[in-house]
């Protein structure tokens, strides 16, 4: 479960988050939706434990992300806009390399079956990162995640530059997730994707939620007018 | 090419860290230049307080007969000039002394480095440190990001796009980082001439200072730059250019530097001497009234003069054979040290053909050589001591031969006047256009690199890059 | 534990995928090979010049037998310089001073190439004599210096190391992943301890099995094991300064380039501009000497003595050497001027020992001086450890001019003794002094 308490954070003077406070309950994805410098990526920080909010707290479980970031990131699986990994490593070994990093030693196998769970056949798993497509690299991404056997996902833009096909298969991914009772936050801007993956919708206006919604609520285009009065007023 | 200078430039000055450093490298050349210039001139003043020393010594013999004033000798010290105070080349390592005496050729002795401890591998921070290996490197950090920036962001593509070369945008990346070279080179060779003595001759050599740096920094710069480019990013750049640099400056010289010695090998010092002992004592020995070859020369002198006997000759014949004896040893010294300043300057032309591969060495080469603190330069101070000693040891035997004494007559002394009358020696680095021959090679490779990689960037380069 | 030890052994496979850190590493060893070979040709040429020397010595005391057993017999007469008087066969007979190289010196030649090695003593010489400079050789190479395995490991290793390591947490930065690894169960000084670990690990036990082996060949295990540990705690200190250096840089670093660029300005810094500063103070405060003491004792000074009467330099002989008191020529009324001449070479060396001592005092002041700077200049510290350890730095020398000084000691007390003595010398008595000084 994420649960973000009132939280603000400045930079300079300026505010990034602002007063901002919501819930995901385990199993359920939610969008937040806003645009560039609306205070998304501040949001997800503050939850991985990368920033300190200035105000308010953020727990992950219940594990206070501030003061206990450790225990709090063993929950979390995190996947950004650009999954970079070792160019010079396999798909392979980069998860096992991850997955030992969080102390598991997971066997071939193992490892084979997370990555073919994650839409990557057998005969890519050996190949080099520099040659997998960003769609490719995204998956061994979310592979790191599944290995940790986290209950909490933080996605950062994920669909970002990913082509339909790829984008689809992380929607059904995600949603896979949900199903194993795991808790999801996605940013992003792309309004059709959220609409299609998500639970929830919120929408994120210089730091501010300032609309809720449930996406069986609205239609894509009703959420597409929605989203732009918003951020146009 | 201008505005992409420019805009290079303002890129540079904006950057404050780039402003710091540049102030503090132009308050360190200035402390080092001052820094080099006061030690240098403390060596120096040392230097003329010995010789001064010996001289008084010399000019204060009183009643003493010539051969034992040989005997008595004087010294040679080894002088420091103005550019020693920016690169100190071999001048810590040979000695500073040496011993003019009759008989024998002494070895210059007293270097710097067995006085004390070891501290530096790389020499004293002098400004030729800083030149050759502290800006090149900074130049390598100014370059290296210079057009793998631009790919990894994209505006190479708009750049290029725009109708510019990439040949262009190449060079006048890598021209922007050698004015930034240039200019502190210049700032030190000013900072220099200010506060050192400058004359026609150090000026001209300061301009082959200024010339053989320059070309470094446009070879530093314009490869780092294509490396730039070439490469796929900031890192690869980086790297490359940095594993060049230190094998241009650390391995290769060293390496190749102990292969030239075992190419061309010097005689251990011990067969030198004993093969020197040999061939001298082929000659006559003044010392040894025993000898054959002394009663041969006897015998030409007394049909020479018409006499019967030694002390019936008008000269002293004492005199006679002490020059007779120099005269072979100044044969057997020419054949056996000859023999190794051939093998010296062998040694050297083998390791100054390295700069086909290796500019950094041509640069070394030529700044101790225009600095007046490269082994011809030693070399020639040995062979003016030498001749030095000569012009003494003949002079004093002459005057011990015709000066009014008899053979035999060693109580038989001269005044201080004489001792007065004989120059003393003096030695004044020698014009740098007489010794640019030996410099040929080291210009030579630092040309053909300065020529060689804009043409690489001219042919290689290509909108494929981008 | 275990995270830290996947972490450690994950690392082999980042190395191996990169061939430019292999290539480094195996460049690395072959400087190292390269710079053993160095050294121990040296050590070699040392001492086969050494034998050498110790073999014409050999064939020169036994023509001086031969020429005892003929003056003996009465078959040769006394040459002009008379072996039978105790001046004259103790300068006959040769006694050379050797710096017999220790076996380390495959390790480190470091101030080997700047002085002599052998010297022949005679009752005239001393400390400073110009037989006692460096061997011939190409003073441009000098100057440049030799790569030796100190050379190798003191300046090459810190650059092996910013190759093999200035990527390293430097790379996820570049490619924006390091929130990954932050948050896989492990803090960022942890995972980087753990892969720094391994590159420390693998270069040290590189360093000890190489050294170990070239220690092996080169005969130190045998002769000198206790200076090879020291060798072997000196590399690990070293070793553990520039990690600790190098993990910092990379701890607070922001990415491969400016990683890069922080460890060659440290190793910059350390290795020419700290040692270069140094040495140029060391300079202007003690500027090179010219000798001109040493010069005066062995002109002016000893000219004075040779200038003296007879009477007076048996006078300051004896208050010289109070032992003479007992000898045959100090009851004599009657003067014998070669005995006094013979002997002055005692008064000189009196002479010359004072101006070593302030030479050496001199000197001795300028390492002071330059150990002052210890603590900002560790590079120079470890590079004179290993000197030290290899018997190869300037106290090396110093301790080798004293053993010179002691054999000259011997000599004259020796010559003023049988002299004033009036000691005949016969073919045993020269071979007892071929045995005192051989």
């Amino acid at each position: 479960m994420i649960s973000i308490q009132n939280i603000t954070k400045n930079f300079d003077n300026n505010i990034a988050v602002n007063n901002l406070s919501l819930e995901i309950k385990n199993g359920e994805i939610y969008g937040l939706l806003g645009s560039n410098g609306a205070g998304k990526s501040t949001t997800i920080n503050i939850l991985l434990g990368f920033l300190k909010p200035d105000e308010g707290f953020a727990t992950i479980n219940g594990i206070d992300t501030t003061s206990d970031f450790i225990s709090a990131r063993k929950h979390i699986g995190y996947i950004s806009e650009n999954v970079s990994l070792y160019p010079y490593l396999s798909g392979l070994e980069n998860l096992d390399y991850f997955c030992k990093l969080s102390g598991k030693t997971l066997g071939q196998n193992k490892l084979h079956k997370l990555l073919r769970e994650c839409g990557l056949e057998n005969g890519v798993h050996n190949k080099r990162i520099e040659y997998y497509s960003k769609g490719m690299r995204q998956k061994v991404g979310i592979a790191i995640a599944l290995a940790k056997e986290a209950s909490v996902y933080l996605l950062d833009e994920p669909a970002s530059g990913l082509d339909p096909l790829a984008s689809n298969e992380l929607s059904i991914m995600l949603k896979k997730l949900s199903k194993d009772n795991a808790a999801i936050l996605m940013a992003s801007h792309d309004i059709f994707r959220v609409r299609e993956t998500c639970n929830r919708i919120g929408i994120i206006k210089k730091g501010e939620l300032v609309k809720e919604m449930n996406t069986s609520d609205v239609s894509t285009k009703e959420l597409e007018k929605i989203y732009i009065d918003y951020i146009q007023n | 090419m201008i505005n992409i200078i420019i805009v290079e430039w303002k890129r540079f000055i904006r950057n404050k860290l780039f402003v710091y450093v540049t102030a503090f490298f132009i308050l360190s050349l200035l402390l080092i230049v001052f820094l080099g210039i006061e030690q240098n001139y403390n060596q120096q003043l040392r230097q003329t307080q010995a010789q001064k020393y010996v001289r008084q010594q010399w000019e204060s013999l009183e009643n003493v007969n010539p051969h034992r004033a040989a005997h008595y000798g004087t010294y040679a010290f080894k002088p420091v000039n103005v550019l020693n105070s920016m690169d100190s080349g071999i001048n810590d390592i040979t000695g500073n002394v040496i011993k003019l005496e009759g008989h024998v050729q002494n070895e210059i002795v007293y270097s710097e480095a067995s006085q004390s401890l070891s501290i530096s591998k790389f020499g004293k921070l002098k400004s030729s440190l800083i030149l050759q290996y502290v800006i090149p490197l900074f130049l390598i950090f100014l370059a290296y990001g210079s057009l793998s920036n631009e790919k990894e962001t994209q505006r190479l593509k708009l750049l290029v796009f725009q109708g510019t070369s990439l040949t262009k945008i190449t060079f006048a990346k890598s021209l922007s980082v050698w004015i930034y070279g240039l200019t502190l080179l210049v700032i030190t060779i000013f900072i220099q001439s200010i506060l050192g003595e400058t004359d026609l001759e150090i000026f001209t050599r300061m301009m082959f200072i200024i010339i053989s740096y320059g070309v470094y920094y446009f070879i530093v710069s314009s490869l780092a730059t294509y490396l730039s480019v070439r490469l796929r990013n900031n890192t690869s750049a980086l790297s490359s250019i940095l594993a060049i640099w230190i094998i241009w400056t650390i391995f290769l010289p060293k390496i190749w530097g102990n292969a030239v010695e075992k190419i061309y090998p010097l005689p251990s010092r011990q067969s030198f001497k004993t093969s020197m002992k040999i061939d001298r004592s082929k000659g006559i020995d003044g010392h040894n009234p025993t000898d054959k070859r002394r009663e041969d020369l006897k015998v030409k002198y007394l049909a020479q003069y018409d006499v019967d006997s030694l002390k019936n000759l008008p000269i002293n014949f004492d005199g006679i054979v002490m020059q007779q004896d120099e005269e072979y040893g100044n044969l057997v010294w020419d054949k056996h040290f000859g023999n190794n300043y051939n093998i010296l300057q062998r040694q050297k032309t083998l390791f100054q053909i390295s700069g086909i591969l290796n500019p950094f060495v041509s640069l070394q080469s030529l700044s101790m050589g225009f600095c007046g603190s490269d082994m011809y330069h030693h070399l020639d101070f040995l062979k003016k001591s030498e001749d030095y000693r000569r012009y003494l040891l003949k002079t004093l035997n002459d005057k011990h031969a015709y000066g009014g004494s008899r053979t035999g007559d060693w109580k038989w002394t001269v005044g201080s006047n004489f001792f007065k009358s004989i120059d003393d020696f003096s030695h004044q680095i020698p014009k740098i256009t007489s010794q640019m021959e030996h410099y040929l090679i080291d210009m030579i490779c630092l040309l053909f690199w300065g020529f060689m990689l804009p043409m690489i960037i001219k042919h290689r380069t290509n909108r494929d890059l981008v | 534990m275990s995270g830290y030890y996947q972490i450690l052994m994950s690392e082999s496979l980042h190395l191996i995928r990169s061939p430019f850190k292999i290539i480094t590493l195996l460049l690395f060893i072959f400087a190292m090979v390269y710079g053993c070979k160095n050294g121990y040709e040296l050590f070699e040429k040392q001492n086969n010049e050494i034998n050498a020397i110790s073999k014409e010595n050999k064939a020169s005391i036994n023509e001086m037998i031969v020429q005892y057993e003929a003056i003996e017999s009465g078959d040769q007469e006394k040459p002009r310089r008379d072996p039978t008087t105790p001046y004259w066969a103790i300068w006959n007979t040769p006694s050379y001073a050797f710096k017999h190289p220790s076996s380390m010196m495959v390790f480190s030649l470091g101030q080997a190439e700047q002085y002599g090695y052998y010297k022949r003593v005679t009752n005239w010489s001393s400390t400073f004599d110009s037989d006692l400079s460096e061997e011939i050789a190409n003073p441009e190479r000098l100057a440049i210096g030799t790569l030796d395995f100190n050379f190798v490991f003191i300046y090459l290793y810190p650059i092996l190391m910013i190759i093999l390591l200035f990527n390293i947490g430097g790379l996820e930065k570049d490619l924006r992943f390091y929130r990954l690894i932050y948050l896989q169960n492990i803090t960022n000084a942890k995972w980087l301890f753990a892969r720094f670990s391994f590159y420390f690990i693998i270069t040290f036990l590189l360093m000890v099995g190489f050294t170990s082996f070239s220690a092996l060949l080169a005969g130190v295990l045998k002769n000198e094991l206790p200076n090879f540990i020291n060798l072997l705690f000196t590399i690990l200190a070293y070793i553990l300064m520039w990690f600790t250096i190098f993990f910092f840089i990379n701890y607070f670093g922001k990415g491969s380039s400016d990683q890069a660029m922080k460890m060659i300005t440290i190793w910059l810094a350390l290795c020419i501009v700290i040692p270069g500063i140094v040495h140029q103070i060391t300079s202007t405060r003690y500027p090179t000497n010219y000798m001109t003491d040493y010069l005066d004792v062995s002109r002016e000074h000893s000219n004075d003595i040779f200038e003296s009467s007879a009477d007076t330099l048996r006078m300051i002989l004896l208050s010289s050497f109070p032992n003479l008191e007992h000898t045959q020529f100090s009851a004599d009324t009657i003067m014998d001027k070669s005995i006094i001449n013979r002997s002055v070479s005692g008064l000189v060396n009196v002479l010359n020992k004072n101006v070593a001592f302030k030479i050496e005092s001199l000197n001795k002041d300028k390492n002071e001086f330059i150990k002052k700077f210890n603590p900002i200049n560790p590079i120079t510290v470890f590079q004179n450890q290993i000197n030290s350890i290899a018997g190869t730095d300037y106290y090396a020398y110093h301790h080798y001019r004293r053993y010179i000084q002691s054999i000259i000691d011997e000599k004259i007390e020796l010559i003023l003794e049988d002299t004033w003595n009036k000691k005949v010398v016969n073919k045993e008595k020269y071979i007892e002094y071929v045995t005192k000084f051989n």
